[in-house]
């Protein structure tokens, strides 16, 4: 083959692609030579295509350059797929400037890693310690997205009302949240009125659990933004109150008291103001009196609860606060405060007619109601005769105790006992517990108790049945005696106080010292 | 047949100790002056397929040991060839790339540059590293517990820059 030809040919390897119809015919080491040449042209085509799957069987300088580029290029590969597997241990260290740049690149992704993987760790130890709170806080946490939908539930939910997280997500919002936090979330939603509100929104409200029971709750409201700082929902940490709504509400009831228990005891250690200025002070306290009102004195024996000491005491003041609670109405028309001596009721009397009739019934519907709640501590109500208005309240409130006085005398068995029906004791109660008194019943009575008392005889009684009966034989009928000993017992009781009782000063005299002491002898039981 | 050095790792001596001063390396070319010293021999002796044959054997005794001896373990096949890359650069053995790795399979291609038997010879037309093909088997077999069929493709001594080099499970 001429020289030209040969060049021609080797130039048309170069310049083109394909195979030149001018191989057929040549002597075979050209034709091998040529091959040669389009082995390498082949392979190197393959591999500017990317393509490193293909083998060069030929030998040589030029074609181990090639297979070393193309064994680089495959260890390369391999390296990014482990790189893309995790492992930036590797390292490139030919191909000069490529490598530099693989090598940061591994370094860059491995600190990529790394940190995204520090940033993973931290975001799943921040959710963990939210969650452990979130989780393990009695408060309940409730996120709720822009649509008022629930977002996420703490457990504790199921604490507080009941229900299982699923199932309060499952609730109609109605029931979710109550139509107070309704209208305040909806009212939230409202830019204008969002911009207004001053925040976190703290709402106290009664809810219903789940076994129909109601509890207080108190939930503070709170807006959530995203990362742009746009509103998205809300935050609500709620939490039962109840016991502290209770105490509040023990407190409020325990200030009202006192404040109540304070005006009246002052009204009744004398008040210097007109009556309009006392109906002014008590409606300042948010006391409505009445012009028309009852006043009840209620007496309770606290001695029979065995209880002493502080106990004792706390426990017969708790059931003064309870009684004084049970009693008192919010419009006013019964009022009751602790006195010194018990409990004082005014009871608000809008007709009069059969006023004394009303005041017994009222009285007994009391003591009713009292020993209902309270079995074991005796009471006795006592009603004191009537006055219009205020001036005369003192007054009025004595003589309720007069009666409660009174009428264990008189009517031991009753519980209630109205000053009008007390006699004589409306004028000797209050007597007799004065010295004065202790004097008259030992001038008077003293050597027949003495006598009784050494004798183990009780002539006294005779005394009181001969003085309330008509003749020695009615009060020897009713001491189940004969009544000359009734007689003979009349001669003694004479002989010994040195009197006569058909004398009518020394009856008087005598009734009166016995009914006193039967007064101070009920002080002394 | 009686022996007088059946191989223990313990027959490489104490080299800290007995080279104080030269330390543990040696010039490539007393190394290929010793092989090809032996190939020679074993050649004239035994004839070149034996010598191979031998060599061969040698390799993959020499590749068990070093797996054994300096890899030890690895978890994986990465850390197989990251530990086997580090030590054989640090031995100066050569510089080994993973072309292609197929462990499901159990085929490779391996290129090893600079390898220290056979880069920078003359050409020969005909591949050389058949020592380097038994120490390869030997520390597949050592990782894997099982044997391998390792042949060298492409060498320097036909005139690549690399030595290449396919590995291939031999199904039992």
């Amino acid at each position: 083959m001429k020289r030209e030809a040969i060049m021609a040919l080797l130039g048309e390897l170069l310049q083109r692609r394909g195979i030149s119809d001018q191989l057929d015919g040549q002597e075979p080491s050209l034709r091998q030579l040529i091959e040669d040449f389009i082995a390498i042209r082949d392979f190197t085509h393959a591999i500017s295509n990317g393509d490193l799957t293909q083998n060069l069987e030929l030998k040589g300088f030029w074609a181990g350059a090639l297979k070393a580029l193309q064994a680089n290029l495959r260890h390369l590969t391999w390296q990014a797929r482990m790189v893309a597997s995790g492992d930036y241990s590797q390292h490139v260290d030919f191909m000069g400037d490529f490598s530099i740049a693989f090598n940061t690149m591994i370094r860059r992704l491995e600190q990529a890693e790394e940190n995204e993987r520090k940033y993973i760790q931290a975001l799943k130890e921040s959710e963990q310690k939210y969650r452990l709170i979130a989780e393990n806080t009695d408060d309940v946490i409730l996120l709720m997205d822009r649509e008022l939908g629930v977002r996420y539930i703490s457990p504790s939910i199921e604490k507080l009302l009941g229900y299982t997280a699923e199932e309060f997500q499952q609730l109609p919002l109605a029931e979710r949240v109550l139509p107070l936090m309704e209208s305040t979330l909806k009212s939230l939603l409202n830019p204008e009125q969002l911009s207004q509100t001053q925040l976190p929104v703290l709402l106290e409200l009664e809810q219903r659990c789940k076994n129909g029971k109601l509890i207080w709750m108190e939930s503070l409201i709170s807006i959530v933004k995203d990362d742009t700082g746009q509103f998205s929902g809300f935050l609500c940490v709620t939490r039962n109150i109840t016991i502290r709504k209770q105490t509040e509400n023990l407190l409020q009831r325990s200030y009202v008291r006192k404040q109540r228990n304070d005006f009246f005891n002052q009204l009744l250690q004398g008040s210097p103001g007109s009556e309009a200025e006392i109906y002014a002070a008590a409606l300042r306290l948010g006391i409505q009196l009445y012009p028309r009102f009852a006043v009840l004195f209620l007496d309770i024996e606290h001695d029979q609860t065995g209880q002493e000491g502080s106990e004792g005491l706390r426990q017969k003041q708790q059931t003064i606060d309870t009684v004084l609670d049970m009693l008192n109405t919010p419009d006013g028309s019964v009022i009751a405060w602790e006195a010194s001596t018990g409990i004082g009721i005014l009871h608000y009397l809008p007709v009069m007619a059969d006023r004394k009739i009303q005041e017994l019934a009222i009285a007994n519907g009391y003591a009713h109601r009292v020993l209902a709640a309270f079995p074991d501590s005796p009471i006795r109500i006592g009603i004191s005769d009537y006055f219009d208005g205020m001036l005369e309240f003192t007054r009025r409130f004595e003589h309720a105790q007069t009666a409660v006085t009174a009428g264990r005398v008189l009517v031991p068995q009753e519980l209630v006992c109205h000053f009008e029906d007390c006699g004589v004791y409306q004028v000797i109660t209050g007597f007799a517990m004065t010295e004065e008194a202790c004097l008259f019943v030992e001038r008077t009575l003293g050597r027949l108790i003495h006598y009784d008392r050494l004798n183990g005889t009780n002539l006294i009684l005779t005394l009181e049945k001969i003085l309330a009966g008509p003749n020695t034989k009615e009060v020897a009928r009713q001491l189940f005696v004969h009544h000359k000993t009734i007689a003979f017992r009349k001669q003694r009781i004479e002989q010994i106080l040195n009197v006569s009782l058909d004398s009518a000063d020394t009856r008087l005299l005598l009734e009166m010292a016995l009914r006193l002491q039967k007064i101070a002898q009920i002080y002394v039981i | 047949m009686t022996r007088n050095y059946e191989f223990s790792w313990d027959l490489l001596g104490d080299i800290q100790l007995g080279r104080p001063n030269l330390g543990p390396m040696v010039g490539i070319d007393v190394y290929r002056l010793m092989q090809y010293c032996f190939r020679d021999v074993l050649e004239q002796n035994f004839g070149a397929e034996k010598a191979d044959q031998l060599f061969f054997e040698a390799g993959k005794l020499a590749g068990m040991q070093f797996y054994l001896n300096v890899i030890k373990e690895a978890a994986n096949f990465n850390d197989f060839i990251k530990s086997l890359q580090a030590a054989l650069v640090e031995k100066k053995i050569g510089i080994l790339r993973v072309e292609s790795a197929d462990f499901d399979h159990g085929k490779f291609i391996l290129s090893i540059f600079e390898d220290l038997d056979c880069s920078g010879l003359p050409e020969l037309d005909h591949v050389l590293c058949v020592y380097d093909e038994g120490f390869l088997a030997g520390l597949f077999e050592g990782f894997t517990g099982k044997k391998y069929q390792v042949q060298e493709v492409d060498c320097w001594c036909t005139g690549d820059r690399t030595c290449r080099f396919t590995a291939e499970l031999i199904q039992q």
